[in-house]
């Protein structure tokens, strides 16, 4: 990963690329799994590789000793790095229904299995895996080896209800299997200007956009954000265009960089969730600047998956902005790990 | 907006016409595999006239199901790479060369409850090879 002389001053934050990002190359048949490995490590942009069990492998969780041996190969030819599979909490594959704490946790455990079977140190996990399904899945993971990370994804923050009650269960049970991933949609300072586009194209009113903005940029929570922007719109927009615009509030979500100082021996991955750049290769709308110094200084040594969501507005395959986004973040950990 | 979950969600030179109706591909338009319970046919116009959801059937890997019985299938999975095949039964629509086709497809992604995506186009379709009847 780094070329000897640079070693002792090497930022411990370790780079790398979510398969998520290359969403639009896989999907039009351009790359297949494992022609993006290879893009990945031809264009520098590892060595952590984050792998969406659902997307890439046919037949997950499933996972076939053939594929297995074929990824171990793929990686170790390309110097790379399996850094988490993301997993999912698929608690409604029946429309209307939930699963019980006892299916969902017999839905996740092959899912872990999976993990080991890659190779991979940990997983990511979702928020419809209750705090009880994933306090019983701790023995499985610690026999297996495997961290469990909750994504820690906008509206959510380490205050919010919701996550309290993951931090609570993690106090009780004090098992080294368990963890966060921040993903960094929840520390933004704005909204990405895509987003905007898309309203705007679909008839939103500049006021009433203007209006969500100033809202998103409370503290409140979402579902009172959602309240109150409802009461401004006043019936002058009609449900679909309401709820499209408040989807605002649940993606993105304005946590201040330091707050993640409060669970920070517990964040084990990082979604380095980005957009786009300005004219200084800066994003203007989550702050790098701020964010990774708090997690260089206290001395996360982790992978940061950059997860480009761009396949929701845009046709641009993710490979130079995934390239854009390293090099952004090597120049703002250079200089965050000189000395003041 | 371009995105590609749209532009793909009907797949270009698939269509394929009998006397007895026509097929087509369609991708799923997402970013992972879903079983087809999360997945509903919510609008389908051929030519401007839209289709009863009986006619309307969708098969992914072997098996071919009538898209209102889509929502039971919790055990059949659709790959996200795989092209979906959507047969419409209507014999009075007659022979043309080219046709428009306008999909609607509802998806219930099921690790978030409660969410309905739409994804929508319309594309006109020359009309390649002829449909095997099976």
């Amino acid at each position: 990963m780094t070329d000897g002389a640079a070693t002792a001053a090497a930022p411990a934050l370790k780079l790398g690329s979510t398969l998520f990002s290359y969403t639009n190359a896989f999907l039009r048949l351009d790359h297949s799994f494992e022609q993006l490995l290879a893009q990945i490590a031809a264009r520098g942009l590892g060595p952590g590789v984050e792998v969406i069990g659902f997307q890439s492998i046919r037949g997950f969780p499933t996972v076939t000793d053939e594929f297995a041996q074929r990824f171990r190969e793929l990686v170790a030819t390309h110097r790379l790095e399996p850094s988490c599979l993301a997993i999912n909490g698929d608690v409604a594959l029946r429309r209307g229904t939930r699963m019980t704490t006892e299916e969902s946790v017999a839905y996740h455990e092959p899912q872990l299995r999976a993990a080991a079977k890659l190779g991979f140190p940990l997983v990511r996990y979702q928020f419809t895996a209750s705090p009880e399904v994933i306090r019983q899945l701790v023995p499985l993971a610690e026999r297996l080896g495997v961290k469990m990370g909750l994504e820690i994804h906008a509206p959510q923050g380490v205050h919010t209800p919701e996550v309290l009650a993951y931090r609570e269960m993690y106090a009780r049970v004090q098992s080294p299997s368990l963890g966060f991933i921040p993903d960094f949609g929840a520390s933004a300072r704005g909204v990405p200007p895509p987003y905007l586009d898309i309203l705007r194209a679909q008839g939103t009113p500049p006021e009433l956009i203007a209006a969500a903005l100033e809202i998103w940029a409370t503290d409140d929570q979402a579902p009172s954000k959602r309240q109150r922007l409802v009461e401004v719109a006043q019936g002058r927009l009609d449900p679909l265009k309401l709820s499209a615009l408040a989807v605002i509030f649940n993606m993105f979500s304005p946590q201040p960089a330091a707050a993640w100082l409060e669970i920070m021996p517990q964040v084990i991955h990082i979604h380095g969730k980005f957009y786009g750049f300005d004219a200084a290769g800066s994003e203007p709308c989550i702050p790098y600047e701020e964010l990774l110094p708090v997690f260089a200084k206290a001395g996360f040594n982790g992978f940061m998956s950059s997860e480009w969501e761009g396949h929701m507005y845009s046709l641009d395959d993710g490979f130079d902005m995934v390239a854009q986004h390293h090099a952004l973040c090597r120049r703002i950990l250079a200089s965050s790990l000189l000395p003041a | 907006m371009p995105n590609l979950f749209t532009e793909q969600l009907i797949v270009d030179g698939s269509l394929r016409v009998s006397p007895q109706g026509l097929e087509f591909d369609v991708r799923l338009p997402w970013y992972r595999s879903l079983p087809l319970s999360t997945v509903e046919i919510g609008e389908l116009r051929i030519d401007g006239k839209a289709i009863p959801t009986d006619a309307i059937s969708l098969q992914v890997n072997e098996r071919r199901h009538g898209a209102r019985d889509l929502a039971d299938q919790v055990e059949d999975w659709w790959y996200v790479l795989d092209p979906g095949r959507v047969r419409v039964l209507a014999p009075d629509l007659g022979p043309s060369s080219v046709t428009d086709i306008e999909l609607a497809i509802h998806l219930y992604p099921p690790y978030i409850p409660g969410l309905q995506w739409v994804i929508r186009n319309k594309k006109s379709l020359r009309a390649g090879a002829a449909l095997e009847t099976t």
